[in-house]
C-alpha cells in the first residue's frame, strides 16, 4: 500500500500499485461493467455468469427494489412499478417521450425532466439510472475485490449536455468517482482498434436499444482522433419493436390494451424481432389478460418492410457526419457495427452496400462498448504505462447564445474537439444598461424555440456606459465530459460572472442530497459513510498523484523550503487518512484542500517542464523529416 | 504554462508561419502535443493539474482548428500582421458569380434536385480549392495582406456557400 512508503520520503518512487478501475455501458436495454484484469478488458459476470444487466428497475410496496433478471420477470404482472429503459427519460422533458400513450408509467411533468409515479414514491430518471450502476457498482466490487477508484461511465455520442449530466448525476448518487463520460462509437473504436491495430478513418455504425450513433475517427499510432459524429437520440432497436407491436394491433385490431397486455406484446415483438435474425418466418403468439389468443406468423420480408423507414433514417446522420468530415465513402478502411440490433441481417446488407464493405463484426456488438470503457478507465487511473492511448473526442451538437431576434448565435460548432474554449464579445444596445442576460442554448437551428434551452444567466453591474461601449466576453468551456460552462466578463471593468452550466433540468446538490436520504431508515449514516468514502477516494489519489510527482520532479523543481512544505502536508494528510475516524471526514477534507493548494505551485511548474519537453521533442523530430 | 499559452499557433506546432503549410507536420505536431497535455493524462492528477490541462488542452484544439482551415489560418496570418479585418470589400465580378451560385443552389433546392445540388457541391470545392492557391501566392509571396482581405472574405462566402449547400442536402436526405 501506498502510504507505508510515505514513511521514508523520497526513499524511492511511490510505487505503481494497480487501481481497480471499471467502464460501465449504461444502456436503454443493457448494461455491463468491464474491467482490464492483468492486461485483458474482460466483461465482468454475475454469479450466474450473465454478463448483461437487463436496465430494467422493479420498486416494490415492501420498499425491496430489484434490478436486472429479478425486476425483468416483473414487467408484465407489475408494469407500472417496473421500469425499463429509464435511459430514455434522462434529461428529457415530458413532450420528448416518443410512444408515451404505449407507456405503463405515470409520468409527472416536472420541469426541465420528467419524473415517475411508482409505490416507492415520485422518481427521477437519475434515481432509476443510479439503481442500475449500484448494482454494478456492487458486482464489480466484489468481483474484483476492493473499492473502486473510479469509472468510466459511457453515454451515446449524441447526448446533449441535460442527458450527460443527468448520467454523471446518476453514477454520482450510485456512489461511482466518474473518471470520464465517454461516447460509446468512441468506446468502441478503442476496442476495436487496440484488437485488430488498425490504423486509418474507421466508421462506427451504434444502434443501441435507444439511440443511433455515427461517428467517423481517424486512427494513428494510439491516436483516436473523433473527426465527426451525428445520430438521433430518440432512435433505436426498440422502435423496430414497435413496428412489429404496431402492424400486430393492426392486424388484429386490438383495442383498449391493458398496460400488461401492451407490456407482453412488446416483449413477444422483441423476441420475434431477434429471432428473425436467424430465421426466415416466425409465429408470434401469447395469451392476453381477457383470456384471448394471439397467434400470428411474421416472415422477414414484411418485417424488412416494417422496418425500412427506420433503417432509411439512419442513414441521414451517416451522411451528414462523413459530410462534416470532408469525406468520401471510399476513404473509409473500415466500418464497425455496435449494438445488439445491428445483429439483423437486413441491417447488415443496408450498411454493407452504403459502405461498398463487410461491416466488422468480430467482437460481440453487446460488450465492445463496455471493454473500450474498461481500457479507457485502465488508462485514465494510471495503469497503462505505455502511454499509447489516446482520445480526441467532439461535442456531437453546437453550443450557442441567444442574440436579438430569438436567433442562435453558435459560439463553439458541432464536432469542436474537446476540451474547448471560445470567446466572443457583445456588448449592451441601451444607454445606461447595467445588466445583460444570456441565454444558452444546444442545437444546429437558427431559431432559439427549435434549439434545447440549457440554462439562462445575467451579468449585472456593468457600470453605466452609452449603448455599444461596454465589450463583454462570453467564454464557453467544454470540458473533456462534453460538459460546458459558461463565463461572462465586462472587458473594460473586470465585472465578472460565472455559471457552470446546470441545464434547468439538472440536479442541485441539495436533490442529490435528498435522493441519498429519501427512505433510508439510517440515512443519515449512510450518507455519513458515503461522505466520509467520497473524501477517502479523493485524499488517497491526491497522496498517489503527489508521491509519484514527489518522486519524479521534487528535487528537481523545489526549493529546499518548498521540498519540505509540501511534504509536511502529505503527512498531514496521511496521517487522517490512516486513523480512518469517521467523525473525521472535515479534517480529512481540509488536509486534502490545504496539499491541494500547496502543491499548485509545483504543479504548474512541471506542467511547463512538460510542455518545454513536448515543444523541443517536436522541434528535433521536424529537423530529421 | 505561460510559455506556451501566449506562444503564438505557428511557433506551437513548430512551423514557419506562412500560408501554404505542411499538413503532415501539423497533425503530427498536434497530436504529440496532446499526447503529453490531455485532460486523460492528468485524471489521476491533482485539481491544478486537471485545471491547467483543461486550459492547455483546449489552446491546442483551438490554435489546431485556426492553423487546419485555409480561410482562419489566413486570418491567422493576417492578424499576426496587424491587420486582424477582413472587410466585405469584394470585386463586382465577384458579386455577379456570388448571385449566380445562390440562384443556382436555389433552384436545385426548390427542384428537390439531388445531382445537381451534388454536383453544384463538387465545382464548389473546385471553386475553393482555386481561392486558396491565390491566397498562397498573395499571402505567401506578395504579402499583399489588403488583397488577401479580399480573398478570405470571397473564400468566406464559399465556404458559406458548403455550408448551406450540406443544409439542402441534409434537407433532402431525411
Amino acid at each position: 500500500m501506498a502510504l507505508l512508503q510515505i514513511a521514508e520520503p523520497g526513499q524511492s518512487a511511490a510505487p505503481h500499485q494497480h487501481r481497480l478501475a471499471v467502464g460501465i455501458d449504461l444502456g436503454t436495454t443493457h448494461s455491463l461493467v468491464a474491467s482490464v484484469k492483468s492486461t485483458v478488458a474482460e466483461v465482468l459476470p454475475d454469479e450466474s455468469g450473465r454478463g448483461l444487466l437487463p436496465s430494467v428497475v422493479h420498486y416494490a410496496a415492501s420498499g425491496d427494489i430489484d434490478v436486472g433478471w429479478d425486476a425483468r420477470s416483473k414487467s408484465t404482472e407489475d408494469p407500472s412499478n417496473t421500469i425499463v429503459s429509464v435511459k430514455r427519460f434522462m434529461g428529457r422533458g415530458i413532450n420528448d417521450i416518443k410512444d408515451i400513450e404505449t407507456l405503463p408509467y405515470q409520468f409527472v411533468n416536472a420541469p426541465g425532466m420528467v419524473k415517475l409515479n411508482t409505490v416507492a414514491g415520485e422518481l427521477s430518471p437519475v434515481e432509476v439510472s443510479a439503481e442500475i450502476l449500484k448494482k454494478l457498482r456492487l458486482r464489480a466490487e466484489q468481483t474484483l475485490g476492493g473499492d473502486l477508484a473510479g469509472a468510466v461511465i459511457t453515454v451515446p455520442a449524441y447526448f446533449d449536455d441535460a442527458q450527460r449530466q443527468a448520467t454523471k448525476d446518476a453514477a454520482r448518487l450510485a456512489g461511482l468517482s466518474v473518471l470520464r463520460l465517454l461516447n460509446e462509437p468512441t468506446a468502441a473504436a478503442i476496442a476495436y482498434g487496440l484488437d485488430n491495430a488498425s490504423e486509418g478513418i474507421y466508421c462506427v455504425y451504434d444502434l443501441g436499444g435507444g439511440t443511433f450513433d455515427f461517428s467517423v475517427l481517424r486512427l494513428t499510432r494510439g491516436v483516436f482522433e473523433v473527426l465527426a459524429t451525428s445520430g438521433d437520440s430518440a432512435l433505436g432497436g426498440d422502435d423496430f419493436d414497435y413496428a412489429i407491436y404496431h402492424w400486430l394491433i393492426n392486424m388484429l385490431d386490438l383495442r383498449n390494451l391493458s398496460h400488461e397486455d401492451t407490456r407482453k406484446l412488446l416483449t413477444e415483438a422483441r423476441l420475434a424481432k431477434e429471432r428473425l435474425s436467424e430465421m426466415p418466418a416466425t409465429e408470434l403468439c401469447c395469451t392476453l389478460s381477457r383470456g384471448s389468443q394471439i397467434q400470428l406468423i411474421l416472415g422477414r420480408d414484411k418485417f424488412i418492410e416494417l422496418t425500412q423507414d427506420l433503417l432509411t433514417k439512419t442513414f441521414s446522420p451517416v451522411r451528414r457526419a462523413l459530410r462534416d468530415a470532408d469525406l468520401q465513402v471510399e476513404d473509409v478502411q473500415g466500418v464497425v457495427l455496435v449494438g445488439g440490433a445491428t445483429r439483423m441481417p437486413h441491417l447488415q446488407l443496408a450498411v454493407s452496400e452504403f459502405f461498398l464493405r463487410q461491416p466488422l463484426t468480430n467482437l460481440d456488438p453487446d460488450k465492445v462498448v463496455a471493454i473500450g470503457a474498461a481500457i479507457q478507465a485502465n488508462a485514465l487511473v494510471g495503469n497503462r504505462s505505455d502511454g499509447e492511448l489516446l482520445l480526441l473526442d467532439v461535442i456531437p451538437l453546437s453550443l450557442g447564445l441567444e442574440t436579438m431576434g430569438g436567433l442562435s448565435e453558435k459560439i463553439i460548432p458541432r464536432n469542436s474537439t474537446i476540451p474547448s474554449a471560445m470567446a466572443q464579445d457583445f456588448t449592451t444596445f441601451k444607454d445606461g444598461q447595467t445588466a445583460m442576460s444570456f441565454h444558452i442554448v444546444q442545437g444546429e437551428r437558427e431559431l432559439v424555440s427549435e434549439c434545447r434551452s440549457l440554462a439562462k444567466f445575467e451579468l449585472r453591474g456593468i457600470p453605466p456606459m452609452v449603448a455599444g461601449a461596454a465589450r463583454i466576453r462570453v467564454t464557453f468551456q467544454v470540458d473533456a465530459d462534453g460538459l460546458l460552462s459558461v463565463s461572462a466578463r465586462e472587458q473594460t471593468t473586470g465585472v465578472e460572472s460565472n455559471i457552470v452550466v446546470k441545464p434547468s433540468y439538472g440536479l442541485t446538490d441539495t436533490e442529490i442530497a435528498g435522493m441519498l436520504t429519501a427512505g433510508i431508515a439510517n440515512a443519515e449514516h449512510d450518507k455519513h459513510m458515503r461522505a466520509l468514502r467520497e473524501a477517502q477516494v479523493e485524499a488517497r489519489r491526491l497522496l498517489d498523484a503527489t508521491e509519484v510527482a514527489m518522486a519524479e520532479d521534487g528535487h528537481a523543481l523545489l526549493a529546499r523550503t518548498e521540498w519540505a512544505a509540501i511534504w509536511d502536508k502529505i503527512y498531514s494528510l496521511a496521517e487522517i487518512l490512516m486513523l480512518g475516524d469517521a467523525n473525521e471526514v472535515n479534517d480529512l477534507r481540509k488536509a486534502t484542500d490545504d496539499l491541494n493548494a500547496e502543491t499548485a505551485e509545483f504543479a504548474a511548474r512541471r506542467m511547463d517542464v512538460t510542455v518545454q519537453r513536448a515543444l523541443s521533442g517536436k522541434l528535433v523530430e521536424n529537423v530529421n523529416i | 504554462m505561460s510559455s506556451l499559452m501566449g506562444t503564438n499557433y505557428f511557433e506551437l506546432f513548430g512551423l514557419t508561419p506562412k500560408f501554404t503549410i505542411d499538413m503532415n507536420s501539423l497533425d503530427h505536431s498536434f497530436r504529440r502535443l496532446q499526447t503529453e497535455m490531455h485532460p486523460d493524462r492528468y485524471a489521476a492528477g491533482t485539481e491544478a493539474e486537471k485545471r491547467m490541462a483543461m486550459q492547455l488542452s483546449s489552446n491546442l484544439n483551438d490554435g489546431y482548428r485556426a492553423l487546419k482551415h485555409p480561410s482562419s489560418r489566413a486570418q491567422y496570418l493576417m492578424s499576426l500582421a496587424g491587420k486582424p479585418e477582413v472587410g466585405n470589400a469584394v470585386s463586382s465580378a465577384f458579386l455577379m458569380a456570388q448571385m449566380e451560385w445562390r440562384e443556382a443552389i436555389e433552384e436545385a433546392r426548390a427542384g428537390k434536385n439531388m445531382s445537381e445540388l451534388t454536383s453544384l457541391s463538387r465545382r464548389l470545392r473546385q471553386a475553393i480549392a482555386e481561392q486558396e492557391k491565390i491566397l498562397a501566392v498573395v499571402i505567401d509571396e506578395q504579402s499583399d495582406f489588403n488583397l488577401a482581405a479580399q480573398r478570405v472574405s470571397e473564400l468566406r462566402f464559399y465556404e458559406k456557400l458548403r455550408v448551406e449547400i450540406d443544409l439542402a442536402l441534409d434537407a433532402l436526405e431525411s
